[in-house]
């Protein structure tokens, strides 16, 4: 496991320098198109390094326990330095830590190592038979398990990390009467939209104590090609249109219920579907950690071990009695009477 | 239906749960399975007919979360105790859901108090019910690895029954994480924002990773596994409650 941490610790320490060299990771860099780029690069690497394994000590190294331990390791204390230090955008090196090299790069490591073990594992489940020394009855679910978790976190590790430059977010504050076509990003720039919007009604109901239990928008959209249409958008209740998901955010406090004006958020994430196809490999594979019973060394858990020796014994007890019973039926058939008492004792 | 009818309703369910939970203990599966599912039958009926008397689902108010909690804890209990035969998991699940029913019967003014719109969604109960089993695997986990440090004899079956009981916490873990992520994603516009407590969420996840990688290498010391659980268990407390006193943590949308 020495080598691992060695391994760790020298990306870190080339995290340092490359931060020492050039600053902070700069995400907004990687928009669309470079960050598709860079995922078809990674991907190929990985393909390439998968292909040339063979007799190669290292790579073979990169695809054990004792690389993946201490990249973990590493990964969490990063993460607990992040988890302790107040994070701000721009902040200095572990106080922007999704922007600190030798973070990303240590995920970028793990990423890489589950890449090439979800590759390995899906040409197992392909080309070989499946002996897994405990494989159970179904061995190849023991693969497609390990695909589902390995494959789906680097889905979305290497998705979310990629889509976050191409992500929009937009607010827009709609009035009743007019239609608006523009809003406003997170950096203030304004931002046309494929659509405009017009508050038709806003909605505030509330609990007896005047606190909002629920505020929405009834409101018309009107497309490029003067297509129109209406829909409400609750709080919880996104709705979707044309690449967009349009929230519910605010409204005008100080005139409640009369709000004549109400101020959505619009978000865009074109990588959101690769993100959730990760997200549900995930779930599936925690689904089959659980059901699976080849994961368990035994197969079985303790408590059912108990139980099925009890089981036994409970039966073993029931076949002696009826045995007594039995016997003496047919040794002594005219005691019917005694023969009932002792059955009763016996129980 | 109305909430008027609850008692009845809570009480009857409370009692069959509490018999299923009797019966786990006494190694009776039939009457674990027959008891708590028909506590769950009568429970969900009444959420039911309350859904369809209010004409939305109940999610809306503290009191109708409180529902929802009472009926998912038996039922993904039985989900456990079918899968591992926990003895004591259907006992977990029965008394926390009691705990939930006596809130609603004893605090009535809870059934119409505020909760604020982001809560009122159908991801709320199951986001809280997957961890409370998350922390409840974990604990048991950690007790057992305690007993092992403190009795310093590793005895390989319990050492075995630890890492199951892990891995079944772990997929509790990841399911409470990513169903936070679907919701935040339905409530906040995005499934991820490094908040204080996602934060400390994914290092926990990572530190039980760490447990169930570290175990499979031949070459580990089950003292060190088990001692590294310990750590592992910290994490969780601050992922749990912790962070309300992180000085880090203050913009969290997660403090209360
Ligand atoms: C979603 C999170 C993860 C889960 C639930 C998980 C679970 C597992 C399980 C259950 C096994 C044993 C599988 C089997 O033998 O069929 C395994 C093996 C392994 N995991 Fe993970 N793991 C996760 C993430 C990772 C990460 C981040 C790494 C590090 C890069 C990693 C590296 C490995 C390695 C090297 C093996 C052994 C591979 C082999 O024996 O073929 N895993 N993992």
């Amino acid at each position: 496991m020495k080598e691992g941490f060695v391994i760790g610790a020298a990306i870190i320490g080339a995290g340092v320098l490359v931060q020492l060299g050039t600053g902070a990771v700069e995400w907004e860099a990687f928009a669309w198109p470079v960050n598709a780029l860079v995922f078809g690069v990674f991907l190929l690497a990985i393909a390439v390094v998968f292909l040339v394994r063979r007799n190669n000590y290292f790579i073979h190294f990169l695809t054990t326990h004792r690389a993946a331990v201490p990249a973990l390791v590493y990964a969490a204390l990063l993460t607990i330095v992040m988890g302790l230090t107040p994070q701000r955008d721009g902040g200095f090196w572990t106080e922007n830590m999704l922007s600190f090299w030798p973070f990303v790069l240590i995920f970028v490591y793990i990423c890489f190592l589950l890449g090439l073990l979800t590759l390995r594992r899906i040409s197992h489940l392909v080309y070989f038979k499946h002996r897994h020394p405990n494989g159970g009855r179904r061995p190849w679910l023991r693969d497609i398990g390990f695909i589902l978790n390995h494959g789906g976190l680097f889905l979305t590790l290497v998705a979310a990390t990629l889509g976050a430059p191409d992500m929009q977010r937009v607010r827009m504050t709609v009035h009743t009467g007019t239609e608006e076509w523009r809003g406003v990003d997170e950096q203030q720039r304004v931002v046309s939209l494929p659509f405009g919007v017009e508050l038709k009604r806003f909605i505030l109901e509330q609990y007896a104590d005047g606190s909002p239990s629920r505020f929405a928008s009834e409101l018309s959209f009107t497309k490029h090609n003067k297509q129109r249409l209406s829909a409400t958008v609750d709080v919880n209740h996104p709705i979707s249109l044309q690449g967009w998901k349009i929230y519910q955010y605010g409204y005008d406090t100080s005139a409640g219920a009369a709000s004549q004006v109400s101020v959505l958020e619009l978000v865009r994430d074109p990588w959101l579907r690769y993100v959730y196809f990760g997200i549900f490999m995930l779930l599936g594979g925690a689904l089959l950690m659980f059901f699976d019973r080849s994961y368990s060394v035994r197969g079985v858990s303790e408590e059912e071990i108990r139980r099925e020796r009890q089981k036994q014994r409970q039966k073993r007890e029931k076949e002696r009695i009826k045995r007594r019973k039995a016997e003496e039926f047919l040794g002594e058939g005219n005691h019917q009477e005694d023969e009932h008492e002792h059955y009763r004792a016996e129980t | 239906m109305t909430w008027s009818l609850f008692p009845y309703f809570a009480i009857a369910s409370v009692l069959l749960w509490a018999f299923g939970a009797v019966s786990a203990w006494r190694n009776k599966s039939r009457g674990a399975f027959g008891f708590t599912a028909g506590g769950l039958l009568l429970f969900f009926i009444f959420i039911l007919a309350l859904w369809i008397t209010i004409q939305h689902p109940p999610l809306r108010t503290l009191g109708e979360t409180r529902l929802w909690y009472s009926a998912l804890l038996p039922a993904v209990g039985l989900i456990v105790y079918a899968r591992w035969h926990y003895r004591w998991i259907l006992s977990f699940s029965t008394v926390l859901a009691a705990v939930f029913v006596c809130v609603n019967l004893f605090k009535p003014e809870i059934h119409t108090q505020t909760l604020m719109p982001a809560l009122q969604s159908p991801w709320f109960a199951p986001h809280v019910i997957v961890y409370m089993f998350a922390y409840a695997m974990m604990s048991a986990a950690t007790l057992m690895a305690v007993y092992q440090l403190v009795s310093r004899q590793r005895e390989h079956g319990l050492s075995i029954s630890i890492d199951d009981t892990v891995r079944a916490g772990l997929t509790f873990l990841t399911f409470g994480m990513l169903f936070g992520a679907l919701w935040a994603k339905e409530a906040w516009g995005h499934y991820w924002s490094w908040d204080p407590k996602e934060t400390w969420a994914a290092i926990t996840w990572l530190g039980y990773l760490i447990y169930l990688h570290y175990r499979q290498m031949p070459t580990h010391r089950a003292l060190y596994a088990h001692l590294f659980l310990l750590v592992c268990f910290c994490l969780l407390q601050m992922c749990w409650w912790g962070i309300n006193y992180l000085p880090a943590a203050t913009g969290s949308v997660h403090t209360y």
